[in-house]
């Protein structure tokens, strides 16, 4: 709550500060632990509704689903962090999002908020981390 | 401005069909076909070029494109004879004036010498054969400098402007009056300007008929303090001259200004007794209401026909049989097979546009399966009503999809013109003797796939030409003729299109193939394959048996290519060789792109389409005759044949929880005719699918062709029988 004081304080010049100097981010979780990403390249969230498997792929792709006639890949962003294969439910969400040229979907436990962040305070993940713990994890895909 | 530049767009448009178009005559002259139908075709086309050109003021292809039609001109008057040098001439001559369409188009700038090689060989060979004259040449430096393309006025109802200038007119060969003279009256009414309409036009169509003169008549042109702004005064006089064409076809001209004018056709039946008489008296037209003016002498030749005659040489009509033409029952020409031969309508479509049809009409496809899904037995036969809609929407929906594929089917001519160049290129460079034949080129096929086929077939003729035909010399030895050739087919075969890319060269070598592809590992060492399979290791990735990498093709990419884009568009290919006897590799192609009739079965719980195509046909599992081989492989017997098995779920990795009783064996076919057993859990049912990428947000996965939306809007896979088998083939020679 500091922090949001602090940002309060400058609001003067808060929406020039905010255009250059800040990211909003859409939140979501897995598990204990909350993650975000970019809400530019957001495109979509919806409930879970299943999606059809595709044979020969790796554990953490979840299939495909139809999103108004195009056909996008939906990768469970839990297995793919190596926590094990998610169960989903209908309380499950799944994150659309573009990707370069491509969408592709993430399933993922909830969404939570949309942040705001300035970008001083976004750090470098630690070496020696679970390198996946980045923005990056999806161009690895 | 904007207006300008659409015409401009549409002028190059037909830029490059016309090119294309010279192309194919070309091919056919190089064949030995020297009718005048082509080389008319080829006139017609620079001499378009030329004048679309000159209307956006593009000098120097104005200049080039000229030389260029006064040597046609001459070649079809037979005054230059049109020997394979200037053929070869000409062929290098559309290419030069295809680059200057292109910089016209890119608005860039070519050398200013830019085809004076080729022009200056072109005035070479016209004077050479015109005696007396440096006239053509020294026309052309003229045109050259002078040219300024002439606004004819026609629709100002001053003066039309006596337009061609006089010099355009070369040696003044007398018109010799054949049997297919026509004399055409047209008096244009003032709602023809209403519309919209310009004479000048009308007479161009008439001058790509055939040779025309055209006369301005003033002789209504009152003075000019009785002009009315709008009146009309100006008629005018066209003779035509064309053996070929008939008065349906002139009335064609005149469809759209149907009713705007008084139009009379009448065609001269017998010879003038002498070709350049006196200006002579038209026959007054039976109907026309104008009084019947003579040719006047201040005749202008609107439409500088290559080699106007003289105005004075304007044949005496002996005999004219007046034919006026019905102003206002036009319909009843409509109908005569004449037109339907001879003028195709068409109109300009953006590609786009159809596109969105197409994707539309997919759309409906899915919603219309999704309605018949949701009826159900008891809904059946409550609604019966219903029921008869929906089968008529079903039926309707079929054939408003034929129709839409109809609009962007196109014949595979466009690419297969392309290749009689690509072989000539290639004959040249290794120094062979190749002849290229095509067959079944008005093949209909749609607009996309023609467009992604371009490349696969330029590789395969390439590889033809540098693999496998052989060299003169070994020809001879192997008794063959020197002449190699590759033929170039198309053909439909159910729902399919079958490309077919032959030789008959040496073969593959199989033995240096194998060698190969274990040195390079695409092939374990101790794996057997058999010789089919040998063929088909040329598409491996990174495989090119050529030992040096020459200009042509063996550069490492090639035949994979053609592969990975043949199957991009969801066609396969499959080679068969005999050796010293030749090569042939198919391609077989979907008839369209956009829709797939499949059947729809489901593979533990998720489901899956198989293309109907390539489906023999289905039998319960528990019925088939089913042996296992030592290798643990299962093979099913069928009608005394034994087909390999795939069990898609075991295949797929999925677990199945489907007995054996209740699964169903799928019998397909795949490419080169062998047979692959597909064991599915459950067969539901037969309908049409709209094909959606995988790759578009993914990337392709072994064993899947695709996917695809079904009623539900759930994704359905589509199963890659050739991958499938191809993969099993691998497997089962390890």
């Amino acid at each position: 709550m500091e922090n949001l004081g602090f940002k309060d304080e400058t609001s003067g010049s808060a929406a020039a500060l905010a255009a250059a100097n800040s990211l909003q981010l859409i939140a979501f979780s897995i598990g204990e632990q909350t993650y975000g990403v970019e809400i530019t390249t957001v495109r979509e969230i919806r409930a879970w509704n299943g999606a059809t498997p595709l044979p020969n792929t790796r554990e953490f792709v979840r299939g495909v689903i139809n999103l108004r006639g195009t056909i996008v890949p939906i990768f469970d962003l839990r297995a793919r962090f190596g926590e094990g294969v998610t169960s989903p439910t209908k309380n499950h969400v799944v994150v659309v999002m573009s990707v370069g040229d491509k969408w592709v979907g993430i399933l993922v436990d909830a969404v939570s908020d949309i942040l705001t962040v300035s970008k001083d305070e976004i750090h470098n993940v630690p070496r020696q981390l679970d390198r996946y713990r980045t923005a990056q994890w999806y161009r690895d895909t | 401005m904007s207006d300008l530049d659409d015409f401009k767009a549409t002028y190059f448009d037909e830029c490059s069909e016309l090119l294309l178009e010279l192309e194919e005559q070309f091919a056919a002259i190089e064949d030995g076909d020297r009718s005048s139908d082509r080389l008319n075709a080829v006139f017609r086309a620079i001499h378009s070029i030329k004048g679309g050109g000159g209307a956006f003021g593009f000098q120097s292809l104005v200049g080039f494109a000229h030389a260029y039609e006064t040597l046609l001109d001459h070649v079809r008057d037979g005054r230059v004879e049109l020997s394979e040098h200037t053929t070869a001439l000409c062929i290098k001559s559309n290419d030069i004036v295809a680059d200057f369409i292109a910089a016209a188009r890119e608005g860039t700038e070519l050398a200013p010498d830019y085809g004076a090689d080729e022009k200056a060989q072109f005035d070479a060979l016209t004077r050479g054969e015109v005696p007396e004259g440096e006239e053509g040449g020294e026309h052309i430096e003229e045109f050259d400098i002078d040219f300024t393309p002439v606004m004819v006025k026609i629709a100002d109802d001053v003066e039309p402007a006596p337009a061609a200038d006089g010099d355009d007119s070369f040696a003044a060969a007398p018109l010799v009056v054949e049997p297919g003279h026509w004399e055409i009256k047209f008096t244009p009414h003032s709602e023809l300007y209403a519309r919209a309409n310009d004479p000048l036009l009308l007479f161009r169509e008439l001058a790509g008929l055939g040779e025309i003169q055209v006369r301005a008549v003033f002789e209504d042109v009152p003075p000019l303090a009785d002009f009315e702004p709008f009146g009309v005064y100006c008629a005018w006089e066209i003779s035509l001259q064309s053996p070929t064409v008939t008065e349906a076809t002139i009335a064609e001209v005149f469809e759209f200004v149907d009713g705007n004018c008084d139009l009379s056709i009448a065609q001269l039946t017998s010879t003038p007794a002498a070709a350049g008489a006196a200006p002579a008296k038209a026959a007054e037209p039976a109907e026309d209401a104008e009084p019947a003016p003579s040719f006047a002498d201040l005749a202008a030749s609107i439409v500088p026909t290559p080699r106007p005659a003289p105005v004075a040489a304007a044949p005496k009509p002996p005999a004219l049989k007046a034919v006026p033409a019905d102003d206002d029952h036009g319909d009843d020409r409509r109908s005569g097979p004449d037109d339907r031969r001879n003028g195709v309508q068409s109109i300009r479509v953006d590609l786009d546009k159809i596109d969105r049809v197409v994707n539309m009409v997919g759309e409906l496809v899915i919603t219309q399966s999704m309605l018949t899904q949701q009826m159900d037995e008891v809904l059946r036969a409550r609604y019966q009503e219903l029921v008869r809609g929906l089968e008529v929407l079903a039926q309707t929906t079929r054939g408003l999809q034929d129709s839409v594929m109809a609009i962007r089917a196109q014949p595979v001519k466009s690419v297969f013109s392309r290749m009689p160049r690509l072989m000539r290129e290639l004959a040249t460079k290794t120094g062979k003797k190749i002849k290229l034949e095509t067959i079944g080129e008005n093949t209909e096929i749609d607009k996309t796939i023609i467009e992604q086929l371009s490349d696969p077939l330029t590789h395969m003729i390439r590889n033809s030409a540098d693999h496998g035909i052989e060299t003169p010399e070994k020809r001879r030895a192997a008794g063959k003729n020197e002449t190699g050739t590759i033929r170039l087919s198309a053909e439909q075969a159910g729902g399919n299109i079958l490309i077919i890319v032959e030789d008959d060269g040496a073969g593959i070598n199989r033995d240096r193939v194998l060698q190969v592809a274990r040195d390079r590992m695409v092939v374990g060492p101790d794996q057997q394959l058999t010789e089919e399979q040998i063929d088909q290791l040329i598409f491996a990735p990174g495989f090119s048996t050529a030992s040096e990498v020459s200009d042509i093709s063996g550069r490492g990419v090639g035949m994979d290519v053609v592969l990975s884009n043949i199957k991009k568009i969801g066609g396969s290919v499959h080679v068969k060789s005999w050796t010293g006897k030749g090569t042939r590799m198919t391609l077989r192609l979907p008839l369209t792109l956009a829709v797939l009739d499949v059947m729809l079965v489901k593979v533990a719980a998720s489901p899956y389409v198989i293309p109907l195509s390539s489906i023999v046909e289905t039998i319960q599992c528990s019925r088939a005759n089913f042996s296992r081989m030592p290798t643990g492989n299962q093979v099913l017997q069928v009608r005394g044949e034994y087909v390999q098995v795939v069990d898609l779920a075991s295949r797929f990795r999925m677990q199945t929880e489907a007995t054996d009783e209740s699964r169903f064996v799928v019998l397909c076919e795949a490419e080169g005719g062998v047979k692959v057993a597909l064991i599915v859990d459950d067969i539901i049912g037969q309908q049409q699918v709209v094909i959606k990428s995988l790759e578009e947000n993914f990337q392709s996965i072994d064993g899947i062709a695709g996917g695809t939306i079904l009623g539900d809007g759930n994704v359905a896979l589509i199963v890659d029988v050739q991958g499938l088998k191809s993969t099993i083939a691998h497997k089962s020679a390890a």
